[in-house]
């Protein structure tokens, strides 16, 4: 019969064996190879699926903050024939309010096909949203040392909603 | 028997003595900081739930030079050249970085110690194993150690099997998201988890502080409570310091509370601890030392003004001694005993708070080689007596040092006491901040207003609002005889007058930005959040309905998050609209725990029992979610120490 004492025992085995398999001293298995997180030289293939632009807006804050915000869509980009370690960027551009914000998402052979990027919504001076609208640039790429590809590119304007 | 066997069985008594005295020590010494193995249940545990949200990197530009000082000084440098900064190569983004005789300094020399020792384990672990799975085995091991102590103590024998299945996912859910953590991460990482260390012996000391009071129940609420209630949970792992400050200061009120009960040696003891922790705070940051220490020696000296000479010269003896770490690196450095590195010229960018402008002219100024010059070109007396110049050159020195910081400090104080009749500034740094103009430099956090009030930030000390109740209700039921303070009462006023005086030295520059959850007041915070339980009708909460305090706080917890990412997710809020919505959360679980208590006080048959301890359980609940959810998170940096986490924490998705 396994008693408690034995299954802890057991776990504490199983904690230092895998210790010991993962050291570099002996070398058996380099366990942090697989989980790159930086860039490196690669390709991939991708198309924006989705990227509703009209969401792309400067408004209020809420929750008292009594700031603005630049408002920023989520992108949904699908990804096939990933090879090496290239990443995806997603890039909004506001050059007028200063705004040059990125997100980026690292792609690996066993990336699913559907790559979701978030880009935080941007805080704003109140004082410097003077406009009615900006002029936005809103850019996706495939990136690695070795490339750099644009997938998407737009121009945009951003209504601002007081 | 044979000669031979003799020796054998001698030379074994010796090693069986030998590791006998060794368990014995170690068993000493366990007590001494943990108290008893509720205590190092406490720190453990506190340990492996606050270590989850642990990210390795850079929060605060501030750590930098903090940083690179533990890697050279576990190296044995102590000075640094531009050459020794393992992280952040340039001085423009060193905020804290000091310079004297051509060599580089960072300052809170006594954080930057408390992690060397942490250093070298790590580096001697990760020589045999790969340091993100040292990481995650010792983890799993604590797991273990903590499921097994709870089962035993609760009666629970599944809770060993949970604790087995919890270490061995833990262990190879590392192995296979497993990043890479470098060598030169691990300086940073000893000092991240020195502060983590810090946090548990603040939740430890707590326990023990309001155990010796009202028992063992009460103690653990506050002990846990301390550290997942509070913002020592949000600044466990970052390496600022002032979870090490708090730490310390609990150390020094539990240890003055114990002067009070215990009588003799011990008691003698426990008031040259109370002292001496405080000397470890001026090797931190010798100000808020300094102000300490005044502060217990006043209140020292009020409740107990006749001491014995023994006590006195224990006192003293391990007050000088606890000054010693501070005044041999103050020496190593500018050559000056009572020149902190805060006050060497500032390289970096940025001010320095609390200290005086500049390098401390005003003073000694520096006399790095004072003692030498006094004899030169002098005749044979003048030779004769040179080291007695020395001597008066040093004395003299120490005097102006010490006019010089009392001037300070007067000023200081002067300071705090005009500002704190600004109502505008009490409320921006008590209750409720928001979008605050005055404060200015917004652009420097990307205009997201991510700072929080104390209120917003400890909701729990929403209960103090019944503080001119509870002393009604204690001037009617009669005080006793006030000549006569009881320990408890004693301690109160020390903690009083800690809160007091670093709120008042802290107040003419707050509020700033960049607090986070005032981080400044951090140590005041987290001795408001212990007052709450000595509050008579909490702790009948606490003794009455422990089972339904802890029912509505792990459920504020689970469901709160819950709540938040779902609601917040779905408003896809800006970071400091975020911070902002719980800030108003934990405002209203404030104001509700301050009624509660504010009216079960003055009416107790009003008010049941549970009803405060789920307004407690709330506010605590609330809390520990926005600890939980900024780093899981709101404010991404640097990488996770446990890849699981990270994991795991691509699913919650709020900004």
């Amino acid at each position: 019969m396994v008693t408690v004492g034995r299954l802890e025992l057991g776990a504490i085995s199983i904690v230092l064996v895998t210790l010991i398999v993962t050291s570099p001293v002996v070398g058996i298995l380099d366990v942090t190879e697989r989980n790159p997180t930086t860039v490196g030289d690669g390709t991939a293939t991708a198309s924006v699926e989705r990227l509703d632009t009209d969401a792309l807006t400067i408004d209020r804050g809420r929750f008292g903050t009594r700031v603005m915000y630049l408002r920023i869509p989520e992108a949904t980009v699908a990804v096939t024939d990933v090879r090496g370690r290239p990443r995806i960027v997603y890039r909004i551009r506001v050059p007028e309010l200063g705004v040059d914000t990125t997100s980026t998402e690292l792609l690996k052979s066993a990336s699913p096909t559907s790559v979701r990027l978030g880009p935080r919504d941007r805080g704003l001076d109140p004082a410097a949203v003077s406009d009615e609208n900006y002029h936005g640039i809103v850019t996706v790429r495939v990136q690695s040392f070795e490339r750099d590809r644009t997938v998407y590119e737009t121009n945009e304007t951003i209504e601002v909603d007081r | 028997m044979s000669g031979e066997r003799v020796r054998e069985f001698v030379t074994d008594a010796r090693s069986h003595q030998l590791s006998g005295d060794l368990d014995r020590y170690l068993t000493a010494a366990g007590r001494v900081v943990f108290g008893d193995r509720t205590g190092a249940m406490i720190w453990l545990g506190v340990v492996l739930v606050l270590g989850l949200g642990w990210r390795v990197g850079f929060f605060i530009t501030d750590t930098y030079p903090i940083a690179n000082a533990v890697a050279n000084l576990a190296d044995g440098r102590l000075t640094m050249q531009s050459a020794d900064f393992q992280y952040s190569l340039t001085l423009g983004t060193q905020p804290g970085l000091h310079r004297y005789d051509g060599a580089y300094y960072a300052r809170n020399y006594g954080a930057v110690a408390a992690a060397v020792p942490i250093l070298w384990l790590l580096e001697a672990f990760s020589f045999v194993a790969a340091p993100r799975l040292v990481l995650a085995a010792a983890w799993s091991l604590g797991v273990l150690l903590l499921c097994g102590e709870l089962a035993r103590r609760l009666d629970q024998p599944a809770l060993r099997v949970v604790g087995g299945v919890v270490a061995v996912v833990a262990v190879l859910g590392a192995a296979v998201f497993a990043t890479e953590l470098g060598q030169s991460q691990l300086a940073l990482a000893a000092l991240q988890l020195s502060t983590l260390f810090a946090a548990g012996l603040a939740a430890v000391l707590c326990y023990r502080l309001a155990s010796a009071l009202h028992g063992r129940r009460v103690g653990v609420v506050a002990g846990i409570g301390l550290a997942l209630a509070t913002p020592i949970g949000f600044w466990a792992t970052i390496p600022k310091r002032h979870v090490l400050v708090t730490a310390l200061v609990f150390a020094s009120v539990y240890a003055f509370t114990r002067s009070r009960q215990l009588s003799g040696r011990r008691g003698d003891l426990s008031l040259a601890t109370a002292y001496g922790m405080l000397g470890l705070v001026a090797w931190v940051h010798a100000f808020e030392g300094f102000f300490l220490t005044v502060s217990l020696f006043v209140v020292d000296v009020l409740t107990e003004p006749r001491k014995g000479k023994r006590r006195m010269a224990v006192v003293a003896g391990v007050f000088g001694l606890s000054l010693l770490p501070m005044v041999v690196t103050n020496v190593l450095i500018s050559g000056n005993p009572l020149l902190p590195p805060r006050l060497l010229p500032n390289v970096g960018p940025g001010g320095v708070e609390l200290a005086p402008d500049g390098p401390s002219d005003a003073g000694g100024g520096d006399s790095g080689s004072g003692n030498s010059n006094g004899a030169a070109g002098g005749g044979g007396l003048v030779q004769l007596l040179s080291p007695l110049l020395g001597l008066f050159t040093f004395a003299e020195l120490v005097f102006s040092e010490l006019l010089f910081i009392g001037n300070y400090a007067l000023e200081t104080v002067t300071d705090g006491l005009r500002v704190s009749q600004e109502a505008d500034r009490l409320w921006n740094v008590f209750v409720r901040r928001g979008y605050y103009e005055y404060s200015g430099r917004l652009a420097v956090n990307d205009f997201e207003v991510i700072d929080l009030t104390v209120l917003e930030s400890t909701p729990v000390v929403g209960t103090l609002v019944a503080l001119p109740a509870v002393l009604v209700v204690w001037l009617r039921d009669g005080v006793g005889s006030l000549g006569r303070l009881s320990p408890g009462r004693q301690s109160d006023l020390l903690v009083v007058t800690y809160v007091g005086v670093l709120t008042l030295v802290y107040l003419p520059r707050l509020p700033l930005f960049s607090q986070l959850t005032v981080r400044y007041l951090l140590p005041a915070i987290a001795l408001l959040a212990y007052c709450v339980v000595r509050v008579p009708i909490v702790r009948a909460a606490i003794d009455d309905a422990p089972r339904l305090l802890t029912t509505v706080y792990a459920g504020t917890v689970v469901l709160g998050t819950i709540l938040f990412v779902v609601v917040l997710g779905g408003l896809d809020p800006g970071l400091g609209e975020a911070v902002q919505a719980h800030a108003l959360v934990n405002l209203a679980a404030a104001t509700v725990l301050g009624l509660t208590v504010t009216v079960g006080t003055i009416a107790p048959n009003r008010i049941p029992s549970r009803v405060v301890a789920a307004a407690l359980a709330a506010a605590g609940g609330v809390t520990t979610s926005y600890v939980f959810l900024a780093s899981l998170e709101y404010f991404a940096y640097g990488q996770y120490a446990f890849d699981l986490v990270r994991v795991v924490a691509r699913y919650v998705w709020i900004l």
